[in-house]
């Protein structure tokens, strides 16, 4: 709903652009026109009764004791350059008895003399097609004529309630206007807002891995049928990518299984030799060598079969309730149970609130990163070492710190598996750590090291008490 | 009938594989070792030799090993142990849950197997016999110095006196013999005793243990049977020279 107050919005107020500026535009268009004509014709239209007056105020009355009208009434030059230069064909002036008493260039056919009712019709019409001026002057009736087909006369005569109620009128038709534009932006709005709708449901699926198949109709149906392309072309990258990890998957644990057969004669043979009483020392302590390399690469097949199950979620959890206190004694006591030499000590300390946490977990996976790090202090640590486990809780997590006496972790197995330095597969080997990652956040968590005040590096494990961090 | 005389069936496709684990099988005593190499072979030799003991691959040329498991379960109920390459927890689930022994993987140590081996002829055939009732006596009472625990009477007779165990005391101090020499932590042992968590009983657990000790030891601050591994649990030591067996 939020987008579609906001496509309104957006529609409303580009409708609203949209409008004055064709408005604004029409009104410019109107105003070049009639500047252009105004150019063309060279002049400024003025208003007729301004014409007819400058017309008017150049006659003079030449001699009072002539009895000729003709002669009584002159023109200057002036005026006729006015009449001609209002586009006026002809001119008379008419006296009180509707003669003429002055013209100029009046048409043959038209009659010298005039009666009322012939004024009150050609003032407001034509007379004989002539559209005419009539300017009153001293009592007598100025009267021009321009060329028949140059102008049409217009009479406009509203009652005046018509002229009052004008602006109740107008504000009415605004408003409905306003009202109109307002509702066909919504309208459009929602339209498209509706076309759009499929779209995004679209885009957030593609988004969130599913496929996509939208309708390719109206208005986004371009749209709709890229996004259904794509989601092909996605969903087919997909599958082969899930083909090429499963392979990688099933070829890791076909030949992990392909080498336990030969491995299991080699170690069966290695500890016969190594205990055969016939053989002499140095053949004993070579048969002992072969034997713990065998159980060293056993170790291998067994992390890299589970490294690759993990990055490829292909190992299955089998998550049961768990108590972090319980599992942390449990761990430690295995150690001691299985006969830890006495160099090492392991000491487990969980903070009293941990006790009452119950926890969703792989238990077999998880003692697996448990003994994965304390086991990389005892390897690393021949001469001995002392060994603490401790388990807290915080913010919704459940921290386990796992640090020895020892020199810890050395600083580049940490940038290695932080990615902050290539792993060159020579030196050093990081998988039993990188499995211990994996395990932890296949719970949803993640593991961190910890720097020690005496150098290297300790590990911690963060677990969120429920769902995932 | 010795544990070392019982017949053990091994079959598997491998002929070195197999001709090691005679060997190792042999070198421990087990005498009676005889190998198939097929499923047919494996049925044919099964109900032959009628072994006390099968130890069984399950990739074989000519079928798979849980399917011969079902055939030889349908002829007699004799312990069959699974041997495989394959380490995949399903089919280690699978293998148990059809109802074997057990089941190792490829590959193990040889004392693993022989351990192992070993733990299920006792379990099948010898536990119910004589060595099981040795077993149950030795279980019964317990010496610790000039001390004699006795389980059925719940009493720890020393100095010509005796004294009584509280039924919690009793239950504890079973716990501790069965895993002796191993640490029992204190979940375990709340669980045995009280069948719950540890959470809530970490006081009335001590007070169990001091009452225990203060009945089973010379000297009860420094105690020198029942040990605390701080931390973790209790342990009660092992002492095979003080050990009576009865």
């Amino acid at each position: 709903m939020k987008s579609l107050a906001k496509i309104i919005r957006r529609y409303v107020a580009s409708a609203g652009v949209l409008v004055l500026t064709v408005a604004f535009f029409n009104l410019a268009v109107l105003y070049l026109i009639g500047w252009q004509s105004v150019q063309r014709h060279g002049e400024r239209r003025l208003h007729a009764g301004e014409e007819m007056e400058h017309v008017a105020a150049e006659f003079s009355t030449a001699d009072q004791g002539t009895a000729e009208h003709a002669a009584r009434y002159r023109l200057s030059e002036k005026g006729y350059a006015y009449l001609e230069e209002y586009h006026f064909l002809w001119s008379m002036l008419l006296d009180d008895g509707g003669n003429v008493v002055w013209s100029w260039r009046l048409p043959e056919e038209l009659p010298r003399s005039y009666g009322l009712a012939d004024v009150a019709k050609f003032s407001r019409w034509y007379l004989m097609d002539y559209p005419v001026r009539v300017w009153e002057m001293n009592g007598m009736l100025l009267v021009s004529g321009y060329g028949k087909e140059y102008a049409v006369k217009i009479n406009l005569m509203y009652p005046l309630w018509q002229i009052q109620s004008f602006p109740r009128y107008l504000s009415i038709a605004v408003g409905m206007n306003v009202a109109l534009f307002l509702v066909l932006a919504l309208w459009f709005a929602y339209r498209f807002y509706r076309s759009l709708r499929p779209v995004c449901a679209g885009i957030d699926a593609l988004a969130e891995k599913r496929p996509v198949l939208l309708p390719e109709k109206g208005m986004t149906g371009e749209l709709a049928n890229r996004l259904n392309q794509t989601s092909r072309i996605l969903e087919k990258q997909d599958r082969k990518l899930r083909q090429r990890d499963d392979a990688r998957t099933s070829w890791i644990s076909g030949v992990s299984h392909d080498i336990r057969t030969p491995l299991a004669l080699i170690m069966g043979y290695s500890e016969a030799l190594a205990e055969n009483p016939e053989l002499g020392e140095e053949a004993h302590c070579q048969a002992e060598a072969v034997r713990q390399q065998s159980l060293l690469i056993r170790q291998l097949i067994e992390d890299l079969n589970l490294t690759s199950k993990l990055e490829y979620h292909a190992q299955p959890l089998r998550m049961t309730e768990y108590c972090p206190a319980v599992l942390l004694r449990e761990t430690a006591a295995e150690y001691y149970n299985e006969g830890l030499d006495e160099r090492y000590e392991i000491t487990a300390e969980a903070d009293p609130r941990t006790e009452r946490i119950r926890q969703q977990g792989d238990i077999q996976l998880l003692k697996r990163a448990l003994r994965n790090v304390i086991g990389n202090s005892i390897r690393h640590n021949p001469k001995g070492c002392r060994i603490t486990l401790r388990i807290s809780e915080e913010m919704g997590c459940v921290i386990w710190k796992l640090l020895d006496s020892g020199p810890g972790i050395p600083e580049r197995v940490v940038d290695i598996l932080a990615g902050r330095q290539a792993d060159n597969g020579k030196e050093i080997h990081v998988m039993g750590l990188r499995i211990v990652r994996q395990i932890i956040a296949a719970h949803g968590g993640h593991a961190d090291f910890l720097k020690k005040e005496a150098g290297g590096y300790g590990v911690e494990l963060v677990l969120p008490v429920e769902g995932e961090l | 009938m010795n544990l070392y005389d019982s017949k053990i069936l091994l079959v598997d496709d491998n002929y070195e594989l197999s001709a090691m684990i005679r060997n190792i099988l042999r070198r421990s005593g087990y005498s009676n070792v005889s190998c198939a190499f097929s499923c047919e072979e494996g049925l044919q030799k099964f109900c032959q030799e009628e072994p006390q003991l099968v130890i069984l691959d399950i990739m074989l040329p000519d079928g798979d090993g849980f399917s011969l498991f079902r055939k030889m379960r349908e002829k007699a109920e004799t312990s069959i142990l699974f041997l495989s390459a394959k380490d995949e927890d399903n089919d280690r689930l699978f293998g148990l849950g059809l109802g074997a022994d057990d089941y190792i993987t490829k590959p193990f140590l040889s004392q693993e197997l022989i351990l192992r081996v070993g733990a299920v002829l006792k379990r099948t055939y010898f536990i119910p016999g004589k060595a099981a009732q040795t077993d149950a006596e030795e279980e019964q009472s317990l010496h610790l110095d000039g001390r004699v625990i006795s389980f059925s009477n719940a009493s720890v007779t020393y100095g010509g006196k005796t004294v009584s165990l509280t039924a919690k005391e009793l239950q504890i101090l079973k716990k501790l013999n069965e895993n002796r020499g191993k640490i029992v932590t204190f979940d375990a042992l709340c669980m045995a005793v009280w069948g719950d968590a540890y959470y809530g009983y970490e006081n009335t657990l001590m007070v169990h243990i001091r009452h225990l000790r203060k009945k089973i030891e010379e000297n009860p601050s420094s105690p020198k049977w029942l040990l605390t591994a701080r931390g973790l649990g209790y342990r009660l030591r092992k002492d095979e020279d003080a050990r009576h067996r009865g």
